[in-house]
């Protein structure tokens, strides 16, 4: 099923498709100085669907470049899953610990020294780290995982932003080589959804509540800030309803897919299209890609889509 | 035989903080954390006698207090927890035996009856006076603020220090939930039980063991029950009267013939025979046994039943008229609140427990009246119920709070919140806002957002989410309260509109 498109086949196409219409090509010179660099085009998304959940994420990071691109040897890595709430992973409101899991993998395969898995919960932090089934699959796969310890966070100035000037956030997620946001995508009542520019809320410390005031533009200054390497969203289950920590299992939708990118605007305009939402009606997202977060016109993306049926 | 008396008194002491560091989440461990207070037989009766009910829990007081016939006041030597506190109080302070008041001995009796009293109608002050109530409310409410203090100090410091290192991260881990949590616990009541507890340990530079000498209502009643006790000291003829034994005890249990041995205050400490320098003195089970009385006098017994009934009258009349006392949200399996008051003996086990322990549940002022001093309930503005908790329902020594399971809980009333549209963000300022919606557990949830076009005050329109309260839905968890991000009061509060209570065969 793979359509894998190379730089190399893209190059050949366009000259074929140049040379067939016997019509001078503006781009020409550019594109035959890259084709001697014989690389592959690197998609900005990779969407992968119809597997396990491990799989998934190996594949659609596999797609975009492997984890090497973004982990070197001896790095410290941060994984910020979605540990918000006291939920099981069949209830959609943390991202799956399979998922999880495999990231914290894939990460220590490429070298890195050490992983870290966190998130500041909504509810208590224990009840969430064990339901959530994240604990215990991080830390098998090899992940140190720790509770967020309030001293940790501590108050920055976030220069570019508009509205969030400063803000606590927490040091360890902002210290690390790489940081890797593995959202889950929810349903959520005023940002409409919740992938990885929201994900990102939980580094914020203090009282996040009055985030939500105006919350479009200060998550926006708050991606603008964090810069994840990767964000990867987990949309193996969805949350439609009743987010973003549901409860119910008639709210939530098997949807066995993954999507990888390192333009975190970008993942999040492709999740919106998984609940039939078009990006551009949200806002958090459209004034991230402003601040160059990622391209949320999709027709002007290069997505690469796999199944793994 | 000493030694093994210390050694005995340190294991228990020890097992205690182990039994109070275990209640909390998850509560995996097989043994009751509330052992101690199961142990207690003044609780069971406490329990019984007002609430007119058995209380299951009582079986292993039954045990201890038979134990009691044969082995006299050993309790109060080898287990008490409070004891223990006490004897290590003064071999820190250095304390020697100290006054005597042969006629404050009566005291406690006196306050047995008038406990005993004032519970057969319905006041019950036991909990005022029971030594483990006493020390794991102390533990709880005084001095374990201060040790989350210290812990979350020393994770602090150790973070500025060493920025953020493995171990501090595995420490984090593997004693957040037990020895060093993170989070800073309060109480509102801590300064007062503090108070308390302190005097009652510096009352060891008055005398030594001056609270279960004078005041220990459960040794009262252990002495009562110890009249038959075979385990005795004693001494033989060769006594040179030297005095040291009668200079040394902790209890004044030793009179002025240091052959005789008042029985109903011997804790069996074993200092005397220790001490006996020409090694006369014994405590063994040889010899004959005679049983002896407690001679409490017609004159106080009458006195402390008067003090009884007086209590009664006194606590009945709350201070406090019936409409305060319902603006409590009691924990989840809460009985009646007449039923709950009886029972309750402010152990302060099921606040130790609380998911979101040192935040949710407190101790009551006089919310509840007089006679709900200190009794646990429930603050939404500094914490809330977790959904899938039910730990609070699994501690109660007096199942005054009925255990319940995670499905009943998930769908048990215990109040219902209600929005103050003056201060709702989206109500009085039109601007969004949605924190206690996000927050809401149940499903669907309880709070819902509705678009709305509004005219805002400077002539423009404009669309807000406005929050709706689906009161079917509420369970009254509070956690909208508690996240409501408005400074001071929040904007949406709990009451115990609609909250259910846990009745016997009904619920």
């Amino acid at each position: 099923m793979r359509h894998k498109i190379t730089r190399r086949d893209f190059i050949k196409a366009s000259l074929g498709t140049a040379a067939s219409l016997s019509l001078p090509h503006l781009g020409l010179p550019e594109l035959l100085a890259q084709t001697l660099e014989e690389k592959e085009i690197i998609p900005d998304l990779a969407v992968v669907t119809d597997g396990d959940p491990a799989s998934l994420t190996r594949r659609a990071v596999e797609l975009i470049g492997g984890m090497k691109r973004f982990v070197s040897k001896g790095d410290v890595v941060v994984v910020k899953p979605n540990i918000g709430w006291d939920r099981s992973p069949e209830q959609a409101a943390n991202t799956n610990p399979h998922v999880v899991a495999e990231v914290v993998k894939m990460c220590l395969e490429s070298g890195a020294k050490k992983v870290r898995v966190f998130d500041r919960s909504c509810n208590a932090a224990s009840r969430c780290y064990d339901n959530s089934g994240i604990a215990k699959a991080a830390a098998e796969a090899g992940a140190d995982v720790s509770q967020v310890v309030s001293a940790g966070f501590s108050d920055m100035k976030l220069p570019e932003a508009e509205v969030l000037k400063k803000w606590p956030l927490y040091k360890p997620a902002l210290e690390a080589d790489v940081l890797i946001n593995v959202p889950i995508a929810k349903n959520h009542g005023l940002t409409y959804l919740t992938m990885g520019i929201k994900n990102l809320m939980g580094v914020m410390g203090g009282d996040r509540g009055k985030v939500h005031w105006n919350i479009d533009d200060k998550l926006a200054d708050l991606a603008h800030f964090v810069r994840p390497q990767l964000t990867i969203l987990d949309a193996y289950r969805i949350l439609l309803k009743n987010g973003p920590q549901g409860g119910s299992l008639k709210d939530v939708k098997l949807m066995k897919t993954m999507v990888a990118g390192t333009q975190i605007a970008t993942v999040d305009a492709y999740g919106a299209t998984l609940f039939g939402i078009k990006p551009a009606g949200l806002t958090h997202i459209v004034k991230s890609s402003k601040f160059g977060l990622g391209e949320i016109d999709l027709d002007k993306v290069i997505i690469e889509k796999v199944s793994l049926g | 035989m000493k030694t093994g008396r210390r050694i005995s008194q340190i294991l228990f002491l020890l097992f205690f903080f182990f039994l109070f560091l275990a209640a909390t989440y998850p509560l995996r461990i097989k043994i009751p954390v509330d052992l101690f207070l199961r142990m207690d037989p003044l609780i069971g009766l406490s329990a019984m006698v007002s609430a007119r009910a058995f209380v299951e829990t009582f079986l292993w007081a039954i045990g201890v207090l038979l134990l009691t016939i044969p082995l006299g006041r050993y309790f109060c030597g080898w287990v008490c927890p409070l004891g223990t506190a006490l004897d290590v109080t003064s071999f820190a302070l250095k304390r020697k035996a100290g006054k005597k008041y042969p006629k404050l001995k009566y005291l406690k009796y006196m306050i047995l009856v008038f406990l005993l009293v004032g519970a057969v109608f319905s006041s019950q002050l036991f909990w005022v006076f029971d030594p483990i109530a006493l020390f794991t409310r102390s533990i709880e409410l005084a001095v374990w603020p201060i040790v989350t203090l210290i812990s979350t100090a020393i994770y602090g410091l150790a973070f500025q220090v060493f920025s953020y290192p493995d171990w501090l991260g595995k420490v984090h881990n593997f004693f957040s939930s037990t020895l060093l949590p993170d989070q800073l616990n309060f109480f509102r009541m801590s300064g007062w039980v503090l108070l308390i507890f302190l005097a009652i340990l510096l009352a060891e530079f008055v005398s030594r063991r001056f609270w279960c000498r004078y005041l220990c209502p459960l040794g009262a009643l252990f002495a009562f029950f110890s009249k038959f006790q075979i385990w005795r000291r004693r001494v033989n003829s060769d006594c040179t009267e030297c005095a040291v034994c009668q200079n040394i005890c902790k209890m004044d249990a030793i009179g002025g013939d240091f052959r005789n041995t008042d029985y109903a205050e011997c804790i069996q400490c074993y200092d005397c025979v220790q001490d006996c320098s020409p090694a006369v003195t014994t405590i063994n089970f040889k010899g004959k046994n005679q049983p002896y009385g407690i001679d409490l006098g017609r004159r106080r017994v009458i006195h402390s039943t008067a003090a009884g009934l007086v209590s009664v009258g006194i606590l009945k009349s709350n201070l406090v008229t019936r409409n305060q006392t319902a603006a409590l949200i009691r924990p989840p399996g809460a009985r009646p609140e007449n039923e709950f008051l009886d029972r309750c003996i402010r152990c302060h086990e099921c606040v130790k427990v609380c998911s979101t322990s040192g935040r949710f549940l407190q101790p009551t002022f006089l919310e509840a009246g007089l006679e709900g001093l200190w009794t646990p309930v429930g603050v939404a503005r500094y914490g809330y119920c977790e959904f899938n908790c039910t730990l609070c329902t699994k501690v109660c020594p007096t199942d005054a709070i009925h255990l319940l399971d995670v499905e009943t809980k998930k769908k048990w009333v215990i109040g219902i919140a209600y929005i103050d549209r003056n201060r709702c963000f989206p109500w009085y300022k039109n601007e969004n806002c949605l924190v206690c919606q996000e927050h809401c557990p149940t499903s669907p949830k309880a709070i819902e957002l509705k678009d709305e076009k509004v005219r805002h005050f400077d002539g423009t329109e404009r669309l807000v989410k406005r929050p709706y309260m689906i009161e079917d839905l509420c369970i009254g968890c509070g956690i909208c309260e508690t996240k409501c991000p408005v400074a001071g009061k929040s904007a949406i509060i709990v009451t115990p509109e609609n909250e259910q209570r846990w009745v016997d065969g009904i619920s």
